[in-house]
C-alpha cells in the first residue's frame, strides 16, 4: 500500500472530500491548519502516463479551486499515514509560508520563442559555436526585457533560457486569480508588438514553481 | 517531495546519474557564461575563443550522449535556484 499525495492545503480535514487517482477516496492528515491531501493505492508503482497526468492535474485544480494550496508532484507518495503526519509536523513553517506565499495566487506561464531562429550549423567551429552561444543569450536577453514589462502585475516571476539552439524563455509568474484575465491580455497586447516572436500563454495552473522550496 | 529512497538498482544507478551530470551540467553552463561574457568584454583573442568553443562544443555533446545513456531529460538536469530562479 502506498499513499499518493496531491497537495498541502489550508483547510480544515473535513472539506476534503471526492475521489482522487483510479478513484480512490481523498483523505487527510492535519497539523494544525495545513492538511495533507491524498490516496491510498495497493501498489507504489505508477507509470507516469500522459493521462494519468491530466487526472492527477484535475485532483489538484480541484483542490486548488477551494482552498490555498501548496501543490506536490506526481509521484510524491509515502508509506502510511504517520509518514504524511511527521512530513507535515517537521516542515509545519515551510508548508505554511508557502501556503501564505500562494494564497489567493494562480500560476501562468508564458512560453516565448523567435519564429525564426537562425540556421544552426550541424559541424561549427569552435569560434562559430562561441559566437553563436553569444548571440543566442543576446537574442534571450532582449526577450527577457520584452516580458518584464508583465511583471507589474504579479507578485513573483521565474524566467529560464529554452534548450539549445533556441534563444526563447519559458516565465512562470505568480499572478492573483482575479488578475489572469488582465495578465492574459497583457500578453496578447505585447504578442502584437513582437511579430518575430511565438507568445504561447497557459494557465491558470496549479504554483507548482513558487510553492517548490517548501516541498524539499 | 518524498523523502523515501527507492532501492531498485536500476533507479539507484539513474538517480546517482542524475545528480551527477546536474553538478556537471551547472559547472558547464557557468563556465560557458563566464566565456560568454569575457566575449562580450572583448578580452578574449580569436585562437582562445575557437579553443574555448571547441572545448564546450565537445562538453555539450558528450553531455548529450551521457543523458540518452541513462534516459535524462533537460529538465532533469534543472536546478531551482530558488530566488535566483532556474539554472537553465
Amino acid at each position: 500500500v502506498t499513499l499518493l499525495l496531491y497537495a498541502v492545503a489550508d483547510c480544515d480535514p473535513s472539506d476534503v472530500a471526492g475521489a482522487g487517482l483510479d478513484g480512490a477516496r481523498l483523505e487527510a492528515v492535519t497539523d494544525g491548519r495545513l492538511t495533507a491531501v491524498f490516496s491510498e493505492h495497493p501498489q507504489s508503482a505508477h507509470a507516469p502516463t500522459a493521462e494519468r497526468l491530466w487526472r492527477y492535474e484535475r485532483v489538484i485544480e480541484a483542490l486548488m479551486n477551494r482552498h490555498a494550496i501548496v501543490p506536490m508532484r506526481y509521484g510524491s507518495s509515502m508509506a502510511d499515514r504517520r509518514e504524511v503526519a511527521s512530513m507535515l509536523h517537521e516542515r509545519h513553517d515551510a508548508f505554511a509560508a508557502a501556503v501564505e506565499r500562494v494564497k489567493g495566487k494562480v500560476e501562468v506561464s508564458v512560453h516565448a520563442d523567435y519564429r525564426h531562429p537562425p540556421p544552426a550549423d550541424p559541424a561549427p567551429s569552435g569560434r562559430e559555436y562561441m559566437l553563436g552561444q553569444v548571440e543566442r543569450h543576446r537574442r534571450a536577453a532582449t526577450l527577457g526585457e520584452h516580458l518584464h514589462g508583465l511583471t507589474t502585475l504579479v507578485q513573483a516571476s521565474r524566467m529560464r533560457l529554452l534548450k539549445a539552439p533556441s534563444a526563447g524563455v519559458q516565465a512562470a509568474y505568480l499572478v492573483q486569480a482575479e488578475h489572469v484575465s488582465a495578465f492574459a491580455e497583457r500578453v496578447s497586447e505585447l504578442s502584437r508588438t513582437l511579430p518575430e516572436v511565438d507568445l504561447v500563454c497557459t494557465g491558470p495552473w496549479p504554483p507548482y514553481t513558487f510553492a517548490e522550496e517548501a516541498g524539499r | 517531495m518524498s523523502q523515501r529512497v527507492n532501492a531498485d538498482p536500476e533507479n539507484l544507478e539513474k538517480g546517482l546519474a542524475q545528480l551527477v551530470l546536474t553538478v556537471i551540467e551547472l559547472l558547464r553552463q557557468l563556465m560557458e557564461r563566464q566565456a560568454i561574457r569575457r566575449i562580450e568584454g572583448g578580452t578574449l583573442d580569436d585562437e582562445e575563443i575557437e579553443r574555448l568553443g571547441r572545448t564546450f562544443l565537445a562538453l555539450a555533446n558528450r553531455m548529450e550522449e551521457l543523458k540518452d545513456t541513462f534516459g535524462l531529460s533537460d529538465e532533469d538536469l534543472n536546478l531551482d535556484l530558488g530566488p535566483l530562479g532556474n539554472l537553465m
